[in-house]
């Protein structure tokens, strides 16, 4: 069984970001922030505070020796 | 969303104040309500009313090109009659998971000149509470408090007209469009498709960055990729454009025929015209099915090009086999010990007897060694079963030829007799009769070209990318030997592989919401189906594509071959099957509304309908001609003890209607039985 049922319950991104658990931990959290800032803002405010969150990430990447 | 009651006031054909009762309190499970009138008396007219209270709507999905004037709301003759404006309202009272509404919706008609003007006048929503109050939403919250309760983007699965909605196991572009949309709708990941799009533009932010920069390689990657990608809106943009082309020409064709049809003595070629086009289009449709299969035997039939090969080798083996010669009686490496040695396994000398040696010779000559018969012996197993499959394959492959040929030789019977009867239509003696003729055939070579143009750049649209796919390997690949050390290029490979990720949850969704209405519309489409259909029709299938498949019993595509009623049930087996999604897999909350709704079905379908709807659908409103509706089918809505109210709308003297209660008892004198027409 899938787990639709639970797709069409309201908190649809509650379930999103469950499926996102098996991608890596920075794609995983910039997908959760475009997400959430998505419910509130529209696409160009959205991509505007992404840019500031992908720089952050890729710093940390980067501290780690990746 | 369960409708209680509407009040119209001087709303299109009904002129002053009317109210219709969906619902009796006394009755809570007489879920079902009959709208019985005669064409053009205004049951549809009840529909946009519901659908201009609950969304400002004024234009429904079935009107088309319909000019704007002539969708008027206010009551002509009320406006007539007065010398000033109009108020023209409907007021709705519903419930919605517990909770009490009342929603009003006013506009003021007014006339100018021979124009009517129509203008908003009010909007009002009302909540009460358990506690009996009530509470005033604001004007500005109205529409998302509405939306809450029925998504305005799935509001047209909920009305359909019985006999257009089989259009939806067509496959054409247009139906898989509107297909698509109504699962995307009922997907509701907006806040996902705007992350999509956002990252999408960060990501492609950084890589006009990134293609600046000095790598070489990279740069390029990035510009074809960035060319490949402007390349595919491109064709999305024209599929979408063609589209709505032959949307509009096939809606124009409609208009052309009913035009044509005010030529009475053309009346029956035109109806003999549209029944031919209709079979030509399902044969059509069995021929690209069939040429699917055929596609599927590729592999299969391509091993029958060298059959005669593994026959010829096949068998000389088999002959070495029968001589003893594979695997021989003696192996090679013991006659070549008994050689060397000079001696017998029994201890002869074996030089010593010159005809014994020249045996051991001959023997020598005739066996070959161990490596090349087992490989031998291999070889001929595995021709042996493949031999054995030539025959399978050879009958599959020749019925499935047959087949074609047949269905092409009927579309070309077909084509013959609507050149016919198109000859006959526009030989007609009335010269503006053929001139409309004339039209609808450009109209119709029209949609043929730009039927091909679409799947032209759909295979276009499906290289480009196929391509993309390569050029963004080769792209990560390149980053990474530039090297994860570069900041920028870090931050452009995480852009787009959460543009990735994000993508494929979201195919994820879309593939699961799929299957699921898929095995809901199945579950619908047994119930619904008549014995013959169940015997046969197996499951419905929501194609990768977005058209709709049913399957047989042996798990092959049998669309082409079902009647026009099976594919209303299986329709109807589709949009109950999104209500119920919609409906977060529990009983529809959502009003059926359902115009014309059982003009070509069987009375077993009818009988099927009538027990089952009522049961999963929270509400069924049936809008019915008496052409339609009789004493059987009113009888059987009895006896399922669903049927809780029953109306008829009445002409009156002044060419308006008016909603007339009957009880449900009385509307088996009223209704007519099937001998009586």
């Amino acid at each position: 069984m899938n787990d639709l049922g639970k797709t069409l319950l309201p908190d649809v991104n509650a379930l999103i970001i469950e499926k996102l658990n098996t991608y890596p931990a920075d794609v995983r959290e910039l997908a959760i922030q475009a997400i959430r800032l998505s419910e509130a803002y529209p696409e160009t405010a959205v991509a505007e505070q992404l840019q500031t969150i992908v720089r952050k990430l890729a710093k940390q990447q980067g501290g780690n020796g990746l | 969303m369960i409708l209680h009651k509407m009040i119209v006031e001087n709303f299109r054909q009904f002129r002053g104040r009317q109210e219709i009762e969906f619902w009796a309190p006394s009755l809570p499970h007489h879920n079902v309500t009959v709208v019985f009138g005669e064409n053009g008396r205004g049951k549809t007219g009840l529909f946009r009313a519901i659908m201009f209270c609950l969304f400002g709507e004024r234009r429904l999905s079935q009107d088309g090109d319909v000019p704007r004037e002539e969708l008027q709301l206010v009551n002509v003759s009320a406006l007539e009659a007065n010398t000033g404006p109009v108020r023209t309202s409907v007021e709705l009272e519903f419930t919605h998971m517990g909770r009490s509404y009342r929603l009003r919706r006013a506009i003021l008609g007014m006339q100018d000149g021979k124009r009517i003007i129509e203008e908003d006048d009010e909007k009002r929503l009302f909540v009460i509470t358990s506690d009996g109050n009530t509470l005033t939403v604001p004007t500005i919250e109205i529409d998302v408090v509405i939306d809450s309760i029925l998504d305005r983007r799935v509001k047209d699965y909920f009305l359909f007209d019985g006999e257009k909605i089989e259009r939806l196991t067509r496959a054409s572009i247009e139906q898989r469009r509107e297909i698509s949309a109504g699962i995307r709708n009922l997907l509701n990941v907006d806040a996902l498709e705007t992350a999509i799009r956002a990252v999408g533009r960060v990501s492609k932010a950084l890589e006009r960055e990134l293609s600046n920069s000095s790598h070489e390689e990279l740069s390029r990657l990035l510009k074809r990729i960035s060319d490949n990608e402007e390349e595919q809106n491109q064709l999305r943009k024209r599929l979408d454009g063609l589209a709505d082309e032959i949307r509009l020409a096939r809606q124009e064709i409609d208009k052309t025929d009913n035009e044509l049809k005010k030529f009475n003595e053309i009346r029956h070629l035109l109806d003999k015209r549209k029944l031919l086009e209709q079979e030509l289009k399902d044969q059509e449709q069995q021929a690209d099915e069939a040429l699917k299969e055929m596609h599927n035997l590729v592999c299969k039939a391509s091993a029958l090009i060298v059959s005669p090969t593994v026959i010829t080798v096949f068998e000389h083996i088999e002959r070495q086999k029968q001589k003893g010669e594979i695997p021989s009686e003696i192996r090679r490496d013991l006659i070549e010990r008994i050689l060397t040695d000079d001696k017998c396994i029994c201890g002869r000398d074996v030089l010593k007897d010159p005809a014994a040696h020249s045996h051991i010779l001959d023997w020598q000559k005739r066996t070959s060694d161990v490596t090349t018969q087992d490989a031998a012996l291999n070889l001929w197993r595995y021709l042996s079963e493949v031999r054995n499959h030539f025959g399978d394959d050879a009958d599959l492959v020749e019925k499935r030829l047959q087949q074609y040929g047949n269905i092409r030789s009927t579309i070309a019977n077909i084509n013959r007799s609507l050149e016919n009867v198109s000859n006959q239509i526009g030989t007609s003696e009335r010269q503006d009769a053929t001139k409309l003729d004339e039209h609808r055939k450009k109209l119709q070579d029209g949609i043929i070209t730009l039927e091909a143009n679409a799947r032209n750049a759909q295979t276009l649209l499906e290289q480009l990318k196929q391509e993309e796919e390569r050029l963004r390997a080769l792209l990560k690949e390149e980053r990474l030997k530039v090297g994860r050390n570069d900041e920028l290029s870090r931050r452009s490979i995480l852009a787009r592989d959460t543009q990735d990720a994000l993508n494929d949850v979201h195919d994820q969704f879309t593939r699961e919401i799929k299957q699921l209405i898929g095995q809901s519309a199945t579950q619908f489409f047994r119930e619904l189906l008549d014995k013959e259909g169940r015997g046969n029709l197996r499951t419905i299938v929501v194609n990768d594509d977005y058209s709709l498949q049913v399957l047989d019993r042996y798990k092959k595509p049998f669309l082409a071959n079902i009647s026009a009623g099976q594919r209303q049930i299986m329709s109807i087996s589709f949009i109950a099957a999104l209500a119920r999604a919609a409906s977060r897999g529990g009983q529809i909350e959502i009003p059926l509304f359902m115009d014309t709704p059982f003009g070509r079905l069987s009375f077993e379908h009818r009988q099927n309908l009538i027990n089952h709807i009522p049961t999963f659908a929270s509400q069924w409103i049936l809008l019915a001609t008496d052409t339609e509706f009789r004493r059987q089918e009113a009888n059987l809505l009895k006896t399922s003890g669903k049927w809780g109210k029953f109306f008829i709308l009445r002409p009156t003297h002044d060419g308006n209607t008016t909603i007339e209660e009957q009880d449900i008892n009385s509307a088996l004198a009223i209704l007519r039985d099937e001998e009586d027409y």
